[in-house]
């Protein structure tokens, strides 16, 4: 690795709350964020989700800022804001003004290309409204935090689905490495609560009336969540430089693609991703505490995360802490990746580890210690963080205790 | 008055007082830039059932031009 990197900001929106320390507190209280729905849509099955609570987007933005921000980007600039704030930095500065900012999401802006689809296809009217384009693409959070932080460096969009926030932050990482840029904007957002998104997740016929309940013998699939997650990078040189508050170290990361089924989960494809994370970062499998799970309960990647678990680690991987915060903040999609990071940050930081909620009893197959229910205070050095998209593509970044 | 709809729909993307508009009104001076006037001319075309072609767009300058586009300056 040419040059070291370091987390030194952190911004969470989801189900949770609206704040990284909301966050933290509620998922070591091993508090969950799904609850039932109370959407003004008729006609849909899914019936439990974790939407931000209490959220007013006009006590965030004028009027006017609105007008161009879909709800994906207006999460997106507010984890972004905090993210910034708590690395100490300040938008107008020369260390945020040269930084990049790199902003993934799974599905973009939904909420304005479904309102313009509803006037076209379903009112029969002719006219779009003429920001669909500017507020909807998919790039729009990417531009909208650059537009509000005053981020003038590379700043770009990035999509893998439900790994595009652990894509984004290893796309910053090495950015940072190579020298491009000191400072990286990490993360991603998503507002997946849509009509026409919450029909397309109930054909596919994963959601759960339930609740989430990873890697349990009950578990009955996934519940969607919406949010934001920010992480700002630093070159460890210019942290501490500027005595920065470190959290953490990113100390590597693995990137596989099954090229295979697009659904279905590959036990070789998720194992490659966490050798190659610990391999980049020059970590022995043995120096592993924690393992923040992708663990979305559906039955097949429970299973086949698990056994990935226990074919790269062995007999160290049932002394390994597992577990899947998406039992508490839902699956917000490729924010969750970025969620699940700073969970994992956190989790080094702090010395805790959060649990996996909801839990009733593992499933056979599921032969790992998943943290249930309550959380755990336990000294760590290394945590690793998964992500595993459909389409095949896995992504999984390692975390060190900065010393 | 086709003038005060018009001041109206001008007022809500312009974040102004409907008062402070008159047919002598430039759009620029109140703030309102090429992305405010495409979301302008939409509530037009919406509010006036009409279309305002793409090649009239340059010559509407003030809230008169607007007017004249509808059709409507004597009303």
């Amino acid at each position: 690795m040419n040059r070291r990197v370091v987390i030194t900001g952190l911004g969470a929106v989801s189900g949770l709350g609206l704040n990284a320390t909301t966050f933290w507190q509620e998922l070591i209280a091993g508090q969950s964020a799904i609850r039932p729905l109370k959407l003004p849509i008729e006609n849909i099955k899914i019936s439990i989700g974790a939407l931000v609570p209490e959220f007013d987007p006009e006590c965030h933005f004028s009027s006017d800022d609105l007008t161009l921000l879909d709800r994906f980007s207006q999460l997106a600039v507010i984890a972004a804001r905090e993210a910034v704030c708590d690395a100490g930095l300040c938008s107008g500065e020369d260390s945020i003004r040269q930084a990049a900012a790199i902003i993934g999401s799974g599905c973009g802006g939904k909420h304005t290309d479904e309102a313009t689809y509803d006037r076209l296809y379903k009112q029969q009217r002719s006219r779009a409204h003429p920001l669909t384009i500017p507020k909807g693409m998919p790039s729009a959070a990417a531009s909208m935090v650059s537009k509000h932080l005053g981020i003038k460096g590379p700043t770009f969009a990035l999509a893998s689905a439900c790994a595009s926030g652990s894509h984004a932050i290893i796309q910053g990482c090495t950015m940072i490495q190579s020298g491009m840029v000191d400072v990286a904007l990490v993360g991603a957002s998503d507002a997946p609560f849509t009509f026409g998104l919450l029909k397309s997740w109930e054909a596919l016929r994963v959601a759960t009336d339930d609740t989430c309940r990873p890697f349990c013998a009950d578990r009955s699939g996934i519940v969607l969540g919406e949010g934001a997650g920010m992480v700002v990078l630093e070159s460890e040189q210019h942290a501490k430089a500027r005595s920065a508050r470190i959290y953490a170290e990113l100390a590597g990361c693995g990137m596989t693609s099954d090229a295979g089924h697009i659904t279905r989960p590959d036990i070789t494809g998720i194992s490659s991703a966490i050798i190659n994370a610990l391999n980049y970062a020059g970590i022995d499998p043995d120096e592993v505490d924690y393992v923040n799970a992708h663990g979305t309960a559906t039955q097949a990647n429970d299973i086949a995360e698990t056994a990935a678990i226990n074919q790269v680690f062995g007999d160290r991987a049932k002394k390994l802490a597992v577990s899947s915060t998406k039992s508490m903040h839902g699956h917000a999609l490729g924010a969750s990746s970025a969620l699940e990071l700073i969970a994992s940050t956190l989790a080094i930081y702090h010395g805790i580890i959060p649990p996996t909620a909801n839990f009733t009893v593992a499933d056979e197959q599921c032969d790992l210690d998943y943290v249930p229910n309550i959380a755990r205070e336990q000294e760590m050095d290394v945590a690793i963080s998964n992500s595993f998209a459909f389409g095949g593509l896995n992504s999984v970044i390692a975390i060190r205790k900065h010393s | 008055m086709a003038l005060d709809k018009v001041a109206e729909i001008i007022a809500k993307t312009a974040h102004c007082k409907v008062e402070d508009i008159t047919p002598e009104t430039k759009l620029e001076a109140l703030g309102i830039d090429s992305l405010k006037a495409i979301t302008v001319l939409f509530e037009l075309e919406e509010a006036f059932d009409t279309e305002i072609p793409n090649e009239l767009i340059s010559s509407i300058i003030t809230v008169n031009d607007i007017l004249d586009r509808l059709g409507t300056a004597n009303c």
